[in-house]
């Protein structure tokens, strides 16, 4: 089962008072894939410590996907105050989000353990990741 | 002085083999901003860690003010060549692309700054817009 996709970030800001010396601030990045292999994980998580687990993910076939090269991942939770997503075998990174909001890393090619740490408040997450393989 | 912005994610993936059984996953989340504060810092990292501070920030606004941050809730990062960005508390952080964009949540207060380090050997361009208040 082939793929198609995007992974897109557009970030501007600009001072709204003033007209004459108005500065604006941006970064924006999008990327196209059209190989690789994509998961999703997401649930409902309560206040305990939660490892997600993407292992039975099937694609529209029906077969189960497995990743090997993980390159990008993107991270949101529902709570309105910031909880941690944590690569837990090789710290390759530590995500916060909070009402929504997206966080997106790039993964440095191994398949990473995914911990939600412990929260104040249950909520629900979403993880997306891909991997050129 | 004040802004107005936006952080926009977008991340969409879809098989693009048969009609009837597509399976589609994505993430987005649009943040406008309206009130706060944002800063950005730009440079060089090389072979050492740079460690970019929030109060005072190297920023001037459109008045000419230095911009210094209190709290941040998410910042953008671009670089270059692959790089970390993380919390000076190390209880977040994100790995960025080559010549891309990531973001990331963080833990919003009892923190004094960002720490950019590089992944390769030799230097990298970064820019690190933080909003927050």
């Amino acid at each position: 089962m082939s793929i198609d996709g995007r992974i897109t970030v557009d970030a501007l800001f600009h001072d709204k008072s003033g007209t004459a010396r108005l500065k604006v601030l941006s970064l924006e990045s999008s990327n196209g894939y059209t190989s690789g292999q994509v998961v999703r994980i997401t649930g409902t998580a309560g206040t305990a410590a939660t490892t997600l687990t993407f292992t039975d993910y099937r694609d529209a076939s029906g077969a189960v996907v497995s990743l090997v090269n993980t390159r990008k991942l993107a991270y949101s939770w529902s709570g309105s105050t910031p909880r941690k997503l944590n690569e837990s075998g090789t710290t390759d990174f530590r995500l916060m989000s909070k009402s929504g909001e997206a966080a997106v890393t790039n993964l440095d090619g191994t398949q990473p353990v995914l911990q939600l740490m412990a929260h104040d408040t249950t909520g629900t997450y979403t993880v997306i990741i891909w991997a050129d393989d | 002085m004040s802004v107005e912005g936006r952080i926009s994610v977008d991340v969409l993936f879809h098989d693009k083999d048969g009609t009837n059984a597509i399976n589609v996953v994505s993430l987005q989340n649009a943040t406008a901003i309206s009130t706060g504060t944002v800063a950005v810092a730009s440079g060089v990292v090389g072979t050492s860690a740079v460690s970019v501070l929030i109060d005072p920030t190297t920023y001037r606004d459109a008045s000419g003010n230095v911009v210094s941050l209190t709290y941040v809730n998410q910042i953008v990062f671009e670089c270059s060549a692959e790089c970390t960005v993380e919390e000076s508390s190390g209880r977040a952080w994100t790995r960025c692309p080559a010549n891309g964009v990531s973001v990331l949540g963080t833990e919003q207060g009892g923190i004094d700054g960002f720490v950019v380090g590089p992944l390769g050997s030799g230097t990298a361009t970064y820019t690190l817009v933080m909003y927050g208040s």
